[in-house]
């Protein structure tokens, strides 16, 4: 017969191993984290348009390139593969990035086998593609966030152990949003652009903690060139939009000195 | 957001509570979300990279204020119209086809599917078994990281759907030919992904002429898709070498195409050599066939894009300048600007569209030497738009320029443009009574700007408006869009689907510009006046009056809270009847502890004026992203915008009314909601213990931390509220209701 003391220790000891098992997939391993070192410090957003990177110096910039755009609609998944070229030095540090977006006028079901569509979809994209990273770009309301994590858990469990997964995120998510924590990613940049209405509270909440909250957005931040940007913080992976095609000259500008708002 | 439970003392049960709270803590955690969430609909006023919908309007020649954000497309419509060459109904049409394909929804992936459906519609009448793989019209290029192209294009699907028809009708639906067809055909389109290569069977011996022949088609259609273009190209001349085949005559043209495929996708071979050879054999089938005319000479633009693109986009500038037909203006403009894109830079003067298109987009410090060299050599409307869209108003030009302007009458399409930095060049030299007379003779005639550039001219007006009223006037204003806050394209969102943002749009609101001024720049009287005031539309009154209230509260101002209360409770139903008890209240001490109730029920109130779609939740709900009360971590509309200048004090505001505002902006911008709350109730159950309200007041205090970001004291306060609460009123509802206190973080 076990005593009364023992019995709460072991209750006790039994939940700790069920918050373990909680919480284990949604903290990235060691192993990723150190593969997020391995990329360069800045990473060229390559967009769907035809891009000539071979100039770019590849220890100080990686590509980050839209591989695909995945557009949920109805109980669908449409993929539209990237159509135009991309030229890299080699040994370029290359993301492949995906795109899902949800159809407004026909509002995806987000079923499992939708979601298995699309995880589908992804893996086939990466096949035999020389990127060690892939980046999923995504915009989940409310609505859509069992979504999303479902499918990242579903890849995250299906991808090679060695590549690195990395979300972009709102800004606003990282400021405190919790969903972000159970997601089983290796980053999520923050994109400190285009953020319309939210940009103002971003910049001053921003400007008075010094970081975001979340962890995971505490590895990169993504800017555009033709916004200000914050302060670069040391060890922070900045990742570049571009809104036209990336050019020596253009490149040279921004590194010669972005306009910051702090 | 640290969450404390109330523990048990039990010593027993320690452990176990403890355990149980972890869990449920890190389960269970209230989040420290801010006030704006990650997924909102915002309205736009000014549209930056695109026309105002519809965008037939633009294509039709109504330019309004133009951006160099506006993908080219757009400006080369401009340049067409500001230099007095209109598109005709055919070219609008093209172009507008062309605009439509860049807003998410209408991708050519689209098309695509919908001719896929089309065949596997026409081959489940023959065939019931669906296929183990779906179709997919994409293949990688080879040895071409991350790079796609789009293998089987729509026509292919459609021809299958049409052959297939035909066949069924001469053979018979369940014939054995007309499966083995459709059997073989599965085949070809096995190989559009690229991850087969895989070509039917010759047809059995036994089979007629017909059959034989289409079997042929499909087997070179194989080759080619798989990849094999030398093989594909055998085949089809061998096709269009037998004149009996129903494929003879479009072989040639195949065998071109398969030209070409080699040229762009496989290595080893010079491709500027197969497609020189090719661009050779399309001229010959263009002046040989009248039925292969138009196809081989849209393959010819492809491979003149290809061989030498420079060449290719002078040929397109000058094409595109001159009136033809909609059908081919369409492919020329997309072809232009994808040219333009993949060049990358402004390729010379023997492109004078491109020159243009890139000058205006440049940077004013790079081009604008130039857009002013081009005016004056050439006196042309489009370059006079470039370069005063660019100057300023201290710059030398700047009055030839304006001169200028003013001579171009209101029928040009360049007059908006024009009117426009006229207007802007008269505000920033600061000549206020100047620019007042002339927006306003350009507001006379509302109705014929397009919303966006009407809603730019209105900001100009706030910014030289004679006194606040004039202000409110002209800071009202009807947004041109409401488009999701991650869409860079700006698509419109659907307001048929969406009855809250269709009634949002139907009456003004304040852009981001004038609250800044509303919230940091005003004496808190400027506002109270604007309640009032019948020219500012009643929404907007109502928003003011809820606000100003609050903002008197955190002032201490009786008088003008209590002056505002009878509008807020007039026009806010939900805030009446507290407001009647507020209003009834015997004295200031009174009034401010019923104040306090009212804004711990009513987690919509705050000082600040809301720009474009602002607060939606109803203003005695919960808003589950923490856009509740106000809070200093949120950056209240302030001092700051996006481009981080200091907000303009308004040319009315007079020194002395200055400092009253800067003295208030001082107060509110250091309020939290929570913090200010909590010390109220704190204050007031101090003073009035046996208050039956006090419990409840604690309760929602507490809780107000939770719903909103507070200050470095919050916690202490909450902690504060949370031990009086369950140490004095422990046995009321409202301590049993209240588990933990927040830190408001």
């Amino acid at each position: 017969m076990i005593g009364r003391s023992r019995l709460i220790r072991r209750l006790a000891l039994a939940a700790l191993l069920v918050a373990g098992a909680c919480m284990r997939p949604c903290r990235p391993s060691r192993e990723m984290r150190s593969m997020q070192d391995s990329l360069p410090p800045r990473m060229l957003w390559a967009w769907e348009r035809s891009e000539h990177l071979q100039f770019i110096d590849p220890h100080q910039f990686g590509v980050a390139y839209l591989a695909a755009t995945l557009h949920l609609t109805g109980d669908k998944v449409q993929v539209r593969p990237r159509l135009e070229p991309i030229a890299v030095p080699p040994g370029c540090a290359i993301m492949t990035v995906v795109h899902i977006k949800s159809d407004a006028r026909q509002q995806p079901l987000l079923s499992a086998p939708q979601r298995a569509a699309a995880l589908r979809a992804i893996l086939h994209l990466i096949k035999n593609r020389q990127a060690t990273a892939l980046q999923i770009d995504f915009d989940a309301r409310l609505s859509e966030r069992t979504f999303y994590r479902e499918l990242l858990v579903d890849l995250r469990s299906l991808l090679p152990s060695t590549m690195r997964l990395s979300m972009t995120a709102l800004a606003s998510w990282c400021l405190g949003d919790d969903w972000l924590e159970s997601l089983p990613v290796d980053e999520a940049v923050p994109m400190l652009f285009r953020m319309g209405t939210d940009s103002r509270t971003i910049r001053s909440v921003l400007t008075a903690r010094g970081d975001f909250r979340s962890p995971l957005c505490r590895h990169s931040w993504g800017i555009a060139t033709d916004e200000p940007a914050p302060t670069p913080m040391p060890g922070r992976r900045i990742y570049i939009f571009n809104s036209r095609t990336w050019s020596p000259t253009e490149l040279a500008r921004i590194m010669g000195g972005t306009k910051t708002w702090r | 957001m640290a969450v404390k439970a109330k523990l048990s003392s039990r010593r027993a049960l320690l452990c176990l509570w403890l355990i149980a709270g972890l869990i449920a803590g890190w389960l269970w955690r209230p989040s420290a979300l801010i006030a704006c969430g990650p997924f909102f609909d915002e309205a736009v006023y000014s549209l930056s990279n695109h026309p105002d919908f519809p965008l037939t309007d633009f294509a039709a020649g109504k330019i309004g204020v133009i951006d160099p954000a506006y993908y080219r497309a757009y400006l080369y419509v401009a340049y067409r119209y500001f230099g007095g060459e209109p598109l005709n109904v055919d070219e609008q049409a093209a172009v507008v086809d062309l605009w439509q394909a860049y807003f998410s929804d209408t991708n050519a992936s689209d098309v695509t599917d919908l001719a896929i459906k089309k065949w596997l519609a026409a081959r489940a009448t023959v065939v019931s078994q669906p296929l183990s793989t779906e179709i997919d019209p994409f293949c990688p290029v080879p040895n071409g990281e991350g790079q796609s192209y789009q293998n089987c294009l729509p026509d292919a699907f459609q021809t299958a759907a049409s052959t297939l028809t035909l066949l069924s009708s001469k053979y018979g639906v369940t014939s054995t030919p007309v499966k083995d067809w459709v059997n073989a055909q599965d085949i070809v389109f096995a190989n559009c992904s690229g991850d087969k290569q895989v070509v039917p069977a010759t047809a059995p011996a036994g089979e007629d002429s017909l059959l034989k022949a289409h079997r042929a088609y499909q087997m070179a259609s194989a080759e080619f898709y798989s990849g094999d273009y030398d093989a594909a190209r055998v085949a089809f001349d061998a096709i269009a070498k037998d004149l009996s085949s129903p494929w003879a005559q479009i072989a040639p043209y195949l065998m071109v195409r398969a030209e070409v495929r080699k040229a762009t996708l496989q290595k080893g071979s010079d491709p500027n050599v197969l497609l020189a050879s090719a661009h050779v054999n399309l001229e010959r089938l263009a002046a040989s066939s009248p039925t292969l005319k138009n196809a081989a000479l849209r393959l010819q633009s492809y491979v003149e894009f290809r061989l030498d693109p420079a060449a290719r986009q002078v040929i397109l500038s000058k094409a595109l300048l001159q009136p033809h037909p909609g059908g081919a203006l369409r492919q020329e403009l997309k072809d232009y600007t994808l040219l333009m894109d993949n060049l990358g830079s402004n390729s010379g003067q023997s492109d004078e569209l491109a020159d243009w298109i890139f000058t205006f987009q440049g940077e004013p410090a790079d081009t604008l030497a130039h857009a002013l060299e081009r005016w004056k050599a050439t006196g042309a409307i489009p370059w006079e738009v470039a370069a005063i869209s660019k100057v300023a108003t201290t710059d030398p030009a700047a009055p030839a320029l304006m001169a200028a302007a003013a001579k171009v009458p209101s029928s040009s399409p360049a007059f908006d443009m024009l009117a426009y930095h006229r207007a802007r060049l008269l505000v920033e030299a600061a000549k206020a009574q100047e620019a007042r007379a002339y927006l306003d003779e350009l507001l006379a005639h509302q109705d014929q700007w397009p919303r966006s550039a009407l809603n730019q001219l209105l900001t100009l007006r706030t910014t030289v408006a004679s006194d606040a009223g004039e202000f409110f006037r002209y800071a009202q204003r009807i947004p041109t869009a409401i488009y999701s806050t991650d869409d860079s394209l700006q698509t419109p969102e659907d307001l048929a689907t969406q009855p809250l943002l269709k009634a949002f749009m139907e009456h003004p609101s304040f852009d981001t510009d004038s609250t800044l001024v509303i919230n940091s720049r005003l004496p808190m009287t400027m506002p109270q006046a604007a309640t009032t005031d019948t020219n500012l539309a009643a929404p907007l009154r109502q928003s003011v009056a809820r606000t100003v209230w609050v903002r008197a509260l955190i002032l201490r101002q009786d008088a003008i809270a209590v002056a505002v209360a009878r509008l807020v409770a007039d026009s806010t139903p939900d805030l009446r009847a507290a407001l009647e008890g507020y209003l009834a209240a015997s004295n200031a001490k009174s009034r401010q502890n019923q104040a306090i109730m009212i804004l711990l029920k009513n987690p919509g109130l705050s000082p600040y004026v809301d720009s474009g779609v602002g607060r939606i939740t109803a203003v005695n709900e919960i808003n589950e992203l923490h856009n509740n009360w106000w809070t200093t971590a949120i950056a209240p509309a302030g001092t700051t915008d996006d481009s981080s200048q200091p907000v303009q004090w308004p040319g009315f505001v007079s020194p002395a009314q200055k400092a009253q505002a800067q003295a208030e902006w001082n107060t509110v911008a250091s309020s939290d909601g929570p913090d200010l709350m909590l010390a109220a109730v704190l204050e007031w159950a101090k003073k009035q213990p046996a208050e039956p309200q006090i419990p409840q007041a604690l309760h929602l205090a507490i809780m107000s931390a939770r719903y909103c970001t507070g200050s470095q004291v919050t916690a202490k306060l909450s902690k504060q509220a949370f031990d009086l609460l369950h140490a004095r009123y422990g046995k009321t509802e409202w301590a049993v209701k209240t588990k933990y206190w927040f830190t408001g973080q």
